[in-house]
């Protein structure tokens, strides 16, 4: 059959649809095996820490219980060791020298009033001079600082802030006199690590971080001759368990723990996103495919009658998806290649990935999207080859374009049984609560349904065609037309209208669950902040003792600082969550956090406050007075009790602890933001902070509509992230429903040729058409809507407990969207063979 | 062409009296027949609200003979080349070709036995549209994993008058061009029985001519038998027996008659 089968390209028409679908699967598969390879090249890379050859730092895996129940979650900041383990490693054979480093967030505010924060992949930092050996650093200009008020910085920051030896800089938020540059050092590299270092004398160093006595890693530099894995061996008999040590590329975890442990970061995209979308490009595939067989379906009865089993035109209709999936392989790789780096310069420009990371590249893409393409055109054609083996040999003989009789007992059964499956998801999914995995959670009930809008199709579509045929006979003889060929070929139809659910049920539910949680957050925000005016300070926040400046000033009634923090608790497994760390006076002054049981009057040591979602049946199942764990960032454990429930959590925190007792536990002791009420209603007398602002450079006051930079810079990190995928989504469907739709179209070509010359004008004709288009868009919209609107629904209940959130021009244009994209692909390959027909004789 | 048991070549003879066929053959049921038909049914449908294309019929067709079946629309002679050719399964009674019993074969046997001993001209689309001419030619035997002699496929190609259509892809062709590489698709495997639907309906006379006469040469081998299924007189009248098809049944069996008289019996077919 091999002959039977290169023989297919003499023409090739058929094929192509399948051919637009396979590429584009390929396409997105290549971009996310890329995003994939490009994150962990990222947490790979090793820029601060190379200049150590063994790293040693605390347990950077929390561990909770023992044996098979034993949980374990990255913690997102490093775990402290003291500072006398480099005395103990340096003693230790092999080691030249064991350098132990502190690292706390900094803010630089120049002279000019210009602020340098570093990126939010990688913000700056501030060392001790004596941990410069590590990267190493080296001094280009200047002098070592030998006392406090003396700094070095990094020679890319030095240039992008325009410092040199004798500038004067401030610490943001940091009541201390001016700094003076008096070197810049630079690591010879072009990484992230010189742009975002600044180094301190050791005593301002080891005050500046609020952990003395501790450090966060111990960098040990290894005698020449030694090799690195050897010592990382001696060193990990010598002390024993508890203890991080790396070496070669396992440096890169630990010198960005954060990314490491992150979720949402790009390596997670490409997986979990990834996953879902290989399961749509199943399916779009498979209907194309569905359709190329089921158009050559005679010439498949002619070989059956000359003699071919139904084994040998199986083989060949897989063997033909196999060499498209190669093709297809072949064609998507270079595209997804280039959307793939394009996509990674975007997420660097957002800040989402270091400076300086680039898309991986490597010829391991190429086998993987041909690999892809070929996995996917046969599981997809699997189905489609079997029909063409049983294609009946007596349909040689006649005009075989009737359907076999519908419903079809399995099919029904099945998308009945996808419907129950939906509803049992969707029970599920309400009751268990706020998901952690949103966007997945999503997307497999969006799944679930779309399989069943695709099984049930030809019902569908006999249920629009009822709908829409007394509005059709006002079209005349074009709208009878329409519905009569729709009545005849349900299964067709259906064909034709899945892309278009399948596109606007997805496209909808990830931008509007998007929309509807950062409105919600917003709707939140707006309702939880009473006090007058929001304090903050770039970078890490203000110092302490600004609480007590601030309280001081006249018309201040109270302040409070929040600080945010990630907590891990014990819920359905170890979760780690937003948390916010409470210094200063009473919160329900300042917020106003809809507590549902206990008090938030005061916070102290000891206690916990926790949202009424994590604090639910379905998650932590506590109540207030109960006991629990919970561990702060480094890996603390904080015993407390829960001292209130607040159900106003949303785009807020899910823990509040108070800051005594996480104190020497962050990474830094500045405090986020300081919210401020005054003792009458209404915004401060302007002119109230000027003496504190003066004191602690940097300071912003703003009134209560002004939302902490931080949470601001996280919103547009997800806003990015959202669009790409929401126009990944958008242009996949518009091309499959424009594909799928012109396939369709082209089928009818005899159907139209003999239209035409029994007498049919082209304007009957198009009209048909476009009443077909009409039915195929209702349907299609109709379904997606439902799909999409149920998932969101339940989605949004569970996650914000509201209902989603939709825009109407949103709405309309997305609609909008589905019908010009149906018509144009319905109408515009008609016109093009009435037109082609017209000019032909006969 | 003589006429033996049949009927004269006057037109105003009446038709014999229809035989009911139960179990009695009209010509001798000789066992080496290529193709046997016994007692066929074949229903479509429900008990209810079905359809009979065929009803017992029992028939054989004998090696170097040409037969034409002829009936009007409806009456049930494309079913009954689909039941002999074993494009499809009777609802009862037994098929035989070349003294194999189809009844008793998987699917896959069947489209073995019919790469082998049947060759099939459609009436249209008879070619894989990708294949060239020659490559629909050897299509049988590829199927079959045989080897295919180049020589073999120039001499049929030669045969049936397409040499130098060889190359060319079937939509390059005419419809009698078509038609002619169908037939020696038909014949490259040297099968036992040839059918052929409705061969010459879309064709001219003098192509519909030439295609009759290469049909005609392919009954000439005393071990095959061409059964023609037409609605054409001229064509059934080259043939060396006619059945006549109404209602799913045979209704008589003429002998080598002419144009005029099928046409006769057609009419008066019609009429009733």
């Amino acid at each position: 059959m091999m002959s039977v089968l290169t023989a297919s390209l003499r023409r090739p028409a058929p094929l192509i649809g399948s051919l637009v679908a396979l590429t584009l699967s390929a396409l997105i598969i290549v971009i996310a095996t890329s995003f994939i390879g490009t994150g962990s090249q990222a947490t790979g890379q090793v820029d601060r820490l190379a200049g150590a050859a063994v790293v040693v730092t605390g347990s950077q895996q929390l561990v909770v219980g023992a044996g098979d129940n034993a949980q374990s979650a990255p913690l997102p900041d490093y775990r402290t060791v003291p500072v006398s383990l480099a005395a103990r490693i340096a003693a230790l054979p092999g080691v030249q020298a064991a350098i132990a480093d502190e690292s706390f967030p900094v803010a630089l505010t120049l002279p000019g009033g210009r602020v340098l924060t570093g990126t939010a992949a990688t913000p700056l930092a501030g060392h001790s001079w004596a941990s410069a050996r590590i990267t190493p650093f080296r001094l280009t200009r200047g002098t070592g600082p030998t006392r406090a008020g003396q700094v070095v910085v990094g020679s890319q920051l030095a240039r992008q802030a325009g410092l040199r030896p004798g500038s004067q800089v401030r610490l943001a938020g940091q009541d201390l006199p001016a700094l003076r540059v008096t070197g810049i050092a630079a690591d010879g590299r072009p990484d992230a690590a010189s742009a975002s270092s600044v180094f301190f004398a050791p005593a301002q160093a080891a005050a500046l971080s609020g952990q003395a006595g501790r450090a966060d890693l111990i960098g040990v530099i290894a005698r020449p001759g030694t090799g690195a894995r050897a010592l990382a061996a001696s060193i990990r008999s010598a002390l024993g368990r508890g203890y991080t040590i790396a070496a070669g590329a396992a440096r890169g975890e630990v010198e960005n723990p954060a990314v490491a442990g992150d979720d949402s970061d790009i390596e997670g995209l490409g997986g979990s996103a990834g996953a879902d979308i290989i399961v749509i490009a199943l399916f779009v595939v498979a209907g194309t495919v569905a359709l190329s067989v089921s158009q050559r379906h005679r010439q498949f009865a002619l070989l059956r009658a000359v003699g071919a089993t139904g084994g040998q035109v199986r083989r060949a209709v897989l063997a033909e998806l196999v060499a498209l999936g190669v093709a297809g392989g072949v064609a998507g790789w270079l595209p997804g290649c280039w959307l793939a780096g394009l996509a990674v310069r975007g997420m660097v420009s957002n800040d989402l990935l270091p400076p300086g990371a680039t898309a991986w590249m490597s010829p391991w893409l190429l086998f993987t999207a041909v690999m892809s393409g070929i996995v996917i055109g046969a599981l997809s054609g699997l189905l489609a080859a079997r029909r063409a083996g049983r294609a009946a040999p007596a349909d040689a003989l006649r005009d075989a374009s009737a359907e076999r009789r519908w419903p079809h007992p399995v099919r029904t059964a099945l998308g009945l049984a996808g419907l129950a499956g939906s509803v049992a998801l969707v029970v599920a999914i309400t009751r268990s609560g706020a998901g952690t995995q949103q966007l997945g959670t999503a997307l497999s009930l969006l799944l679930a349904l779309l399989v069943t809008v695709a099984l049930l199709g030809p019902l569908l579509a006999a249920l629009a065609e009822l709908a829409l045929r007394v509005p059709a006979r006002a079209g005349g003889v074009a709208g009878r037309l329409a519905m009569a060929a729709v009545r005849a070929q349900p299964r067709r139809m259906a064909s034709a209208f899945l892309p278009v659910a399948l596109g606007l049920a997805f496209a909808g539910t990830v931008y509007f669950l998007d929309a509807t949680a950062g409105r919600t957050a917003v709707v939140q925000e707006g309702q939880r902040l009473t006090a007058a005016e929001v304090v903050t300070a770039p970078g890490p926040g203000l110092s302490p003792a600004a609480l007590g400046a601030i309280g001081h000033q006249p018309g201040v009634r109270d302040a409070v600082g929040l600080t945010p923090a990630p907590i891990t608790v014990t819920d359905q497994g170890l979760d780690t969550l937003a948390g916010e760390v409470v210094s200063g006076g009473s919160l329900p002054g300042v917020l106003s956090l809809d507590v549902t049981a206990g008090s938030l009057a005061h916070l102290r040591p000891g206690q916990i406050a926790l949202s009424a979602v994590e604090a639910s049946a379905g998650e932590m199942n506590v109540h207030v007075g109960s006991a629990i764990i919970a561990w702060l960032p480094d890996g603390s454990p904080y015993h407390a009790r829960v001292s209130a429930i607040f159900a106003r959590s949303f785009g807020f925190a899910d823990a509040l602890v108070p800051a005594s007792a996480a104190a020497g536990h962050l990474p830094s002791a500045a405090i986020g933001q300081i919210l401020v009420q005054t003792a009458r209603a209404g915004p401060l007398a302007p002119g109230t902070l000027t003496a504190v602002q003066e004191r602690f450079p940097g300071l912003q006051a703003a009134s209560r509509q002004v939302i902490n930079a931080q949470d601001q810079q996280l919103q547009s990190q997800t806003d990015y992230l959202n669009n790409m995928i929401l126009a990944a989504l958008v242009l996949l469907a518009a091309i499959t429903v424009v594909n799928t739709l012109v396939m369709t179209t082209l089928d009818r070509r005899q159907a139209l040729e003999l239209l035409r010359r029994v007498g049919a004008t082209t304007g009957q004709l198009l009209s048909a058409t476009a009443w077909q288009a009409a039915l195929v868009a209702g349907a299609g919209i109709a379904a997606g809507l439902a799909a999409g609107g149920v998932t969101l629904c339940t989605m949004t209940r569970a996650i914000t407990g509201t209902w989603p959130y939709i825009p109407v021009s949103a709405g309309l244009a997305v609609i909008g969207c589905a019908l010009a994209l149906t018509l144009a692909g319905t109408l515009g390959p008609t016109a093009l063979l009435l037109r082609r027909a017209g000019r032909a004789p006969g | 062409m003589q006429a033996t048991t049949g009927f004269s070549r006057a037109s105003n003879q009446p038709l014999p009296a229809a035989s009911t066929g139960r179990g009695q053959p009209f010509a001798s049921a000789d066992p080496a027949d290529p193709v046997i038909l016994a007692g066929v049914t074949r229903r479509y449908g429900g008990r209810r609200h079905g359809v009979q294309a065929l009803t017992d019929v029992t028939v054989s067709f004998a090696g170097g003979t040409l037969t034409a079946v002829v009936g009007a629309s409806g009456s049930g002679k494309s079913t009954l080349l689909q039941c002999a050719a074993g494009l499809d399964a009777p609802t009862s009674g037994t098929v035989r070709i070349g003294g194999t019993d189809l009844s008793g074969l998987s699917r896959r046997r069947l489209s073995i036995l019919r790469r082998r001993q049947v060759g099939f001209v459609f009436q249209s689309l008879n070619l894989v549209p990708t294949l060239t001419a020659a490559e629909n030619i050897a299509l049988p035997l590829r199927l079959d994993g045989r080897r295919v002699r180049k020589e073999v496929v120039a001499r049929l190609a030669e045969q049936v008058g397409i040499s130098p259509q060889l190359g060319r892809l079937p939509h390059t062709l005419s419809g009698g061009q078509q038609q002619r590489a169908a037939i020696a698709r038909a014949l490259i495997t040297s099968p036992d029985v040839i059918f052929a639907d409705e061969p010459t309906a879309a064709l001219d006379l003098a192509t519909a001519d030439g295609v009759l006469r290469l049909l005609r040469q392919a009954a000439s081998d005393p071990r095959r038998a061409v059964v023609i299924v037409t609605h054409d007189p001229v064509a059934a009248s080259r043939a060396d027996r006619v059945l006549v098809l109404d209602s799913g049944r045979i209704v008589s069996e003429l002998v080598s008659p002419d144009a005029a008289t099928v046409a006769a019996v057609l009419r008066l077919g019609a009429q009733r």
